[in-house]
């Protein structure tokens, strides 16, 4: 991905957007017992679109203003996220830009991740015992989620992003044999 | 030019990972570290009308997550009340069964029940399909000691005999049968005939052939006779209350008299009875 300035207003407003609907809207539904977390899908299909340091980058601000605006433990969803960003980083530069279904099962995956890391970091820094494992149906749930949210944010950002991606610019050059061989 | 980029990409990527881990260990055991009012600050009135704005649709889809939930809760509850209603209606039957008992064993201990005959317990399990209710079964029998034609009282009084009865279970023949006839008293009066049932009016008991009228009154105890001659004897040891004198519209003028009983036994509710085993009749 060619990062412009014109891109990075964009991804910062997706961002922005990303984590106000998270904290007004998907934070405060339930969708059969569970919360619906968008943030890994959304940091992955950067990663997706991205490579590694765009996915890991994406990973730790939305991971940081997300603490920040939870006022959770700063750098717990920063870790977390940025462990999705950078797989599916590296998922793009190894096997190149992913169809739309495959991109919805890297962001389920990555969210089952996050989730659990995310478990892990805050037992780490003692609040595990406050906030109790989440049962692993929910994990399981959100994952589900994060497949289902992530093909279209998928394919949103495919399109947001089309002037930046490298593989999927369009060649507006038309090659013509010339007569002369010049 | 390849390898400078990677080492710089390698950089960014270290020094992101050992940020957060400072930010982790700085904020430790402190929420965000106070960069949270701050965010706060910014945020909370952009959050504030965002979140107006999505209400609505938080609500259509929590509505339906809440019903999708409040089905499964009416299903769970269901069970639960099933289940407390069953424990309740235990708790009670227990209850009911301890009065029962407590009063046959005030029968035992009131002397009501002649000395020599061993009671023995039962329940009864079960009863006459038919709206006469003639006959209950219990589940003792002869392996306790129980013969054809023993007494089986409950705790208010005489319920009727053994008719039937094999190793472990008995069949009792009520004093609201048909063919039941039993030689009864009135105490204080003294008057003495046979109590016979009152066909299809259970616990409705009728005394025919007295032997005098004079002093029968209104709620006088109505027991057994418990007569013997040579031979011969009643089936019921004496004195077992059985009921009392409903009314006693009696008329000399009549050649048969009678008065009617109210039994004390609630013969639709039999739930414990004793047989009272061995002794003599009469």
């Amino acid at each position: 991905m060619i990062v412009t300035p014109g891109i990075l207003a964009r991804m910062a407003i997706g961002a922005f957007l990303a984590l106000l609907l998270q904290a007004t809207f998907f934070s405060m539904i339930e969708v059969f017992g569970t919360s619906v977390w968008i943030l890994p899908a959304f940091v992955t299909c950067f990663g997706l679109l991205g490579g590694r340091i765009i996915g890991t980058s994406a990973g730790f601000v939305v991971g940081f203003v997300s603490d920040a605006m939870m006022d959770a433990p700063l750098g717990s969803s920063s870790l977390a996220l940025m462990a999705a960003g950078y797989i599916g980083g590296a998922i793009r530069e190894r096997a190149g830009l992913p169809t739309v279904p495959v991109a919805g099962a890297i962001s389920g995956a990555m969210t089952v991740l996050a989730s659990l890391l995310t478990g892990l970091i805050l037992a780490g820094v003692g609040q595990g015992a406050a906030l109790a494992w989440p049962a692993l149906s929910e994990v399981v749930l959100q994952g589900l989620y994060g497949v289902l949210i992530g093909m279209p944010l998928f394919l949103l950002f495919r399109r947001l992003f089309a002037p930046a991606l490298v593989a999927d610019r369009p060649s507006r050059k038309r090659h013509r044999d010339s007569v002369l061989g010049v | 030019m390849y390898r400078k980029q990677i080492r710089r990409r390698r950089a960014v990527f270290i020094g992101l990972v050992a940020l957060a881990f400072v930010m982790l260990t700085v904020t430790f055991g402190s929420g965000s570290g106070g960069v949270g009012s701050a965010f706060g600050a910014v945020f909370g009135p952009i959050q504030n009308v965002a979140s107006d704005a999505l209400k609505p649709a938080r609500d259509l889809i929590n509505w339906f997550d809440d019903t999708f939930e409040a089905k499964g809760e009416r299903e769970r509850l269901e069970r639960d009340l099933a289940k407390a209603r069953s424990e309740a209606v235990a708790g009670k039957a227990a209850v009911e069964q301890n009065r029962q008992l407590r009063k046959l064993v005030g029968l035992k201990s009131s002397g009501r029940i002649p000395s020599g005959y061993r009671p023995v317990t039962a329940s009864v399990v079960s009863r006459s399909p038919t709206m006469w209710l003639s006959t209950v079964g219990i589940d003792r029998g002869t392996a306790d000691g129980i013969e054809v034609d023993d007494p089986v009282v409950s705790a208010d009084g005489l319920v009727g005999t053994i008719s039937a009865a094999s190793a472990n279970e008995a069949t009792v023949t009520l004093i609201t049968d048909g063919a039941s006839a039993v030689s009864v008293k009135i105490v204080p009066s003294g008057a003495q005939g046979v109590l016979r049932p009152r066909i299809g009016s259970a616990g409705d008991l009728v005394i025919e052939f007295l032997d005098e009228t004079s002093g029968i009154g209104q709620d006088q105890s109505v027991v057994t006779a418990g007569w013997r001659e040579d031979d011969l004897a009643s089936l019921y040891p004496p004195n077992l209350p059985i009921g009392e004198v409903r009314d006693a519209p009696l008329d000399e003028r009549e050649a048969i008299q009678s008065v009617s009983v109210r039994a004390y036994p609630d013969f639709r509710n039999l739930d414990l009875v004793q047989v009272l085993t061995g002794g003599s009749r009469g």
